[in-house]
């Protein structure tokens, strides 16, 4: 695989949301609104691009036995730093997205490509997939924010789009209506990639 | 043996690096940081109070406030911090109070509710319910539907620090605790109220020859088998003979209600 396929295929082929299933929490719970998905999601691409990075150059000095704590300490590591960062210089989308900021460390995504990926590939084919994935991971969020937020709220980006008159749809900016929302997007992308044979 | 050995010494490198890395960013960034709320809080105390002319940081009691005095250097309003304990963490509010002790505005600077539902307690409509309000208030601001927590602590935590403010910052009164003796209250039957879960409980507190002998629960709307055991706190009342009694567990807010209704009925 080249760095160009390497990088691609977290869109569609291998999206971690729609396709891998992977980071389930972050993106029922934050996706209430378009702007926090994308907040979200490019937190978690800066992350993971960082950690995939790291994971790489260090993939033959890391004993196996130690693998998986050596990967949740530069996970936590960048984590803390983003963390910082934004409350820095981003302080109104961290007090938005509160929590799942820190929660960033167990998103089984970053773990899930450190371990299935970064500790086997070379450090630009890991930069790739990370930029890839979280970039299809971003995609993905922002899409299903756009869509609970339109429901849930008439508008996107808090721009009003539906106008006064709507009667939101509450229920989409709960968790359920996550659930529903997320079930409704992964058979409409199911029914795409079998109709231009993606498999 | 040699192996464990290399394996710690990797981890540790590690964690050292990491540890360095964390350091770094945390000596850039605490800075900013600082200077982010410091900014925030001189751009506010103009907008709050328009007289505002010198601003001088006060340190009451371990509180730290600023206070804002008008060219003629009386006092304007306070701007303090408060805290409350919600959903996700402690929620930090700044709360400006003006020289008569009402709440000016209510401001969240930091809290980890959850993002649509708690986190609402950051929207305007819902802090401005605030604004007005005294210490001596009753402090009933319209709730969150799906964040009851968030907004229980918010009021809470509100009331309390509008109280400390006043009392450390505007040489306010201390509020008296509720301290009550049976011994001073005369024979009779009384009735009190008090917030429950969902809406007031009254209840009829019954006192004969310095006794609690009787207590009815005239009026509740709680959830039926949630209150079926907080009414054991009302046993309880009449058998320890006193208005502080262990809570029903499931039922805490019921039973927190009942015991405040009894000593709202007996202080009257």
């Amino acid at each position: 695989m080249n760095v160009m396929s390497n990088f691609s295929k977290g869109f569609v082929k291998e999206n971690p949301v729609f396709r891998l299933v992977l980071g389930m929490c972050p993106t029922l719970a934050v996706t209430g609104l378009a702007a926090n998905g994308l907040g979200m999601g490019l937190s978690t691409t800066a992350v993971l691009v960082s950690s995939n990075l790291v994971i790489a150059v260090l993939r033959k000095a890391i004993p196996d036995k130690i693998r998986i704590p050596a990967f949740i300490i530069i996970i936590a590591t960048f984590v803390t730093m983003v963390d910082m960062l934004l409350k820095a210089y981003q302080p109104g989308l961290h007090s938005q997205l509160g929590i799942f900021v820190p929660l960033i460390v167990v998103n089984c995504i970053i773990l899930g490509r450190a371990e299935a990926f970064a500790s086997k590939n070379s450090v630009t084919n890991s930069i790739a997939d990370g930029l890839g994935m979280g970039l299809g991971f971003t995609v993905a969020l922002t899409l299903l924010g756009t869509v609970r937020e339109l429901l849930g709220n008439g508008t996107i980006f808090s721009v009003n789009i539906l106008g006064s008159g709507y009667q939101p749809f509450k229920v989409f900016g709960f968790p359920p209506g996550a659930f529903i929302a997320l079930g409704l997007m992964m058979a409409l992308m199911n029914m795409l990639a079998k109709k231009y044979k993606l498999e | 043996m040699k192996d464990i050995i290399k394996l710690a010494i990797t981890l540790m490198i590690i964690c050292a690096v990491a540890a360095g890395a964390l350091a770094v960013t945390n000596s850039v960034t605490s800075e900013i940081i600082r200077i982010n709320e410091e900014k925030a809080k001189v751009s506010s105390m103009q907008r709050l109070f328009p007289t505002v002319d010198k601003l001088e940081d006060q340190t009451v009691d371990g509180q730290a406030g600023t206070v804002g005095f008008d060219a003629g250097g009386k006092m304007v309003g306070v701007l303090a911090e408060g805290r409350a304990e919600g959903y996700g963490g402690t929620i930090r509010f700044n709360l400006a109070v003006d020289g008569e002790g009402k709440i000016v505005e209510l401001d969240i600077i930091e809290h980890s509710e959850t993002p649509g539902l708690g986190a609402k307690i950051t929207e305007a409509g819902y802090r401005k319910q605030y604004e007005g309000l005294t210490a001596d208030s009753d402090f009933k601001v319209d709730t969150i539907s799906g964040a009851t927590i968030s907004a229980r602590a918010m009021e809470n935590g509100v009331k309390k620090a509008l109280q400390d403010i006043s009392v450390r910052f505007l040489g306010a009164e201390g509020a008296a605790a509720p301290s009550f003796s049976l011994d001073a209250v005369a024979d009779g039957t009384y009735t009190g109220t008090a917030a429950g879960f969902k809406s007031d409980i009254t209840v009829e507190v019954t006192v004969a020859s310095g006794k609690i002998t009787d207590v009815k629960i005239l009026d509740h709307n709680e959830t039926p088998d949630r209150f079926a055991k907080a009414e054991s706190v009302r046993d309880e009342i009449i058998t320890k003979q006193s208005v502080q009694v262990d809570a029903a567990s499931g039922a805490t807010m019921s039973s927190d209600a009942i015991m405040q209704a009894v000593l709202n009925a007996l202080t009257q």
